[in-house]
């Protein structure tokens, strides 16, 4: 069956009438954390998995994927009129966007942002819809040498990529991998690192990490500096339809950012933030204007938002077709298909092809309820931004709790949600990025299991990840990027603007 | 750049880093591995990441000592509300099972918009007691979760 017959029967499955509520709660929250500070997808799909888990998978998937889509779509908003990223993938259009609500043009910047993230979501959706298939008559030819190398080279690069200092990244990574030892040993049944407390045989959950971290340690770092607290936030003005100059300048910046995003994101080379640097630095030296940029300039809002938006799609590849996350919230929705049973790669496709066929084809019409919400109906969204602070805060703090504790109905969870906490407002303080934690922590044992099975059946020999041709590239390609390291700061410091 | 207390910080994180990998040194060689067991056990992985960790803080301390510093926070940092935050989850899970989840929430709600400089304290009150009445009523009566009613109970 072709790619086309598989997307018409995922279409019969996403158009029920039970599957499209899903997909509109999810756009919906999405858009909702998106724009609330503190609050992002990872953390929210963290949160939402304990309340899940008696649910149908098909339905719960669709929910994620339409919430992980519309916190790209709402982090925007706050970008552009707020001045403080609702999440990392928006740090960029901040720059300009903001400029741009100051100077009177937030509509257009409104307008420009939800445009060209509905443009590069359905492009970046068609793209995982015909590459999906192809991506999994490769994973089929893969053996666990070749995953445990493809693992490999997906650390190297989620904490080789991401910010300028790569010891802090593998600080991270490390930290997660060394929580994911903790607990019984899958293959043989021995317990370690438990420290004789029982409640850990079962290992820390990724939830418990993934709340502690992004929630706690967020909630910590925010209060201990009351000078982020206040932030000004500027009214909606102008028109939210763009006049003919906008979208002549928009529809270029609009395109080339989704095929900058796209393969970033599928790629396993570090989530969405990465694109969007790219794509402003690129718009900014094509323009004709350059001068503009610094004070609101279009192009500067266009390129990024559509470059975040491809990224997602660009993820949902690798995260579907290998099983492999290469952001925080591919991470937990990997964590999911966990918590169902099901394992992602050719598998799902071929024993689950109505629930991933049913998920792609909802993106598309996750993709259109969003450009409704986001546009028409923005000005009620902007009203969440006047929540004050300690509310917010709270609220978040109290759900938090609600899901951590509801994972075992345990307290214990509770303390270990706190020392996450405590651990993710030093690695703030360090300016430790949390992603790689998150993803070590999901992928560790999966590469262990991966590692002893492979080593299994060459009975002990290390070399078989050399003499595998598959496996051997992947290992030089993270070698040379660990080599490299020069190489890119320089790059770095061309593409991350001042 | 030295002398400053985030120096002192960047030094300690190095060595808590080194300890915490020569702890997971030491717990690698307690695992248990059965003597007829020939394959790859389960030690490999975990002495390769408290190697890991030992280097890591190792390198650390060096760009540390070079002066390759972690980017300055231009916002001054206050430690009193992180310590309200920590000791309101502490009082959470304490009192979550007793009071149950509706007033140990409320309480936790209280506590956290205090640490984020709340002083409307009536205010506070009454939107945590609702958004945990609500909670509690979405998830248990509608979706089905458990939580503790504590002494709420016999209302509920």
């Amino acid at each position: 069956m072709s790619a086309l017959d598989q997307l018409l029967q995922g279409f019969s499955t996403a158009l029920t009438i039970t599957n499209l509520l899903w997909s509109l709660l999810g756009v919906t929250l999405g858009t909702v954390i998106g724009i609330l500070p503190g609050i992002g997808p990872a953390l929210t799909i963290a949160l939402l998995l304990p309340l899940t888990s008696k649910l149908d998978p098909t339905g719960a998937f669709i929910m994620f994927a339409g919430l992980y889509y519309g916190a790209m779509y709402g982090s925007s908003t706050t970008s552009i009129l707020l001045n403080t990223p609702g999440e990392s993938g928006s740090i960029i259009t901040a720059l300009e966007g903001n400029k741009m609500a100051k100077r009177g043009r937030g509509a257009a910047a409104l307008a420009t942002a939800a445009i060209g993230s509905f443009v590069a979501g359905t492009i970046g959706t068609v793209l995982l819809t015909f590459l999906a298939p192809v991506a999994i008559k490769v994973a089929l030819k893969f053996g666990p040498a070749e995953y445990f190398a493809l693992m490999v080279l997906a650390f190297v690069t989620v904490t080789g990529l991401l910010g300028e200092s790569r010891v802090r990244g593998l600080i991270s990574l490390f930290l997660g991998l060394a929580i994911g030892l903790i607990g019984i040993d899958t293959l043989t049944g021995q317990a370690r690192f438990a420290m004789g407390i029982p409640q850990l045989l079962d290992g820390v959950d990724i939830v418990v990490v993934a709340v502690g971290l992004f929630a706690v340690g967020e909630a910590f770092y925010i209060a201990s500096r009351p000078a982020l607290v206040a932030a000004t936030l500027e009214p909606v003005k102008g028109s939210l339809w763009m006049t003919a100059e906008d979208w002549r300048r928009s529809w270029l910046p609009w395109l080339r950012g989704t095929l900058l995003g796209f393969p970033f994101g599928a790629l396993p080379a570090g989530g969405t933030e990465i694109p969007t640097f790219l794509s402003y630095s690129l718009e900014k030296k094509l323009s004709k204007r350059p001068e503009e940029f610094g004070k609101g300039a279009i192009e500067g809002v266009a390129g990024p938002e559509a470059a975040n938006n491809a990224a997602v799609a660009g993820v949902l590849v690798p995260l579907l077709t290998l099983g492999l996350p290469t952001s925080a919230t591919a991470a937990i929705m990997l964590a999911a298909f966990q918590q169902y049973g099901l394992q992602p790669g050719p598998l799902l496709f071929s024993g689950e092809g109505k629930l991933v066929w049913g998920l792609i084809a909802s993106l598309y019409i996750g993709n259109v309820m969003l450009l409704v919400l986001n546009l028409p109906m923005v000005g009620v969204w902007v009203r969440l931004l006047s929540i004050p602070a300690p509310l917010l805060y709270a609220g978040i703090l109290l759900f938090s709790t609600l899901g951590v504790y509801s994972l075992n109905n345990s307290t214990f969870d509770l303390y270990l949600l706190l020392i996450l906490g405590i651990i993710g407002y030093l690695m703030r303080n360090f300016a430790i990025p949390v992603a790689p934690c998150i993803i070590g922590l999901i992928l560790g044992p999966l590469a262990e299991q991966q590692l002893r099975r492979a080593l299994t059946i060459s009975q002990g020999d290390f070399s078989v990840f050399l003499t595998h041709p598959i496996s051997l590239a992947f290992l030089l390609v993270a070698v040379a990027i660990i080599l490299l390291p020069l190489l890119m700061r320089r790059y770095w410091r061309v593409i991350v603007p001042q | 750049m030295f002398g400053g207390g985030r120096a002192t910080g960047e030094i300690l994180l190095g060595i808590a880093l080194v300890v915490a990998g020569l702890l997971f040194f030491w717990g690698t060689t307690e695992i248990h591995v059965a003597p007829s067991y020939s394959k790859v056990g389960p030690r490999v992985f975990p002495f390769a990441i408290a190697f890991g960790l030992v280097l890591l803080g190792v390198l650390y301390l060096i760009e540390s000592w070079r002066g390759i510093q972690t980017p300055q926070d231009e916002h001054p940092a206050s430690n009193l509300p992180v310590f309200i935050i920590s000791a309101a989850i502490v009082l959470d899970a304490l009192l979550f099972e007793w009071l149950g989840f509706i007033l140990s929430s409320t309480l936790l709600f209280l506590l956290v918009a205090i640490g984020f400089g709340s002083r409307s304290y009536a205010r506070d009150l009454v939107f945590g007691f609702a958004l945990a009445v609500v909670a509690y009523i979405t998830f248990v009566h509608g979706l089905g979760l458990s939580l503790p009613a504590g002494i709420l109970a016999s209302w509920s």
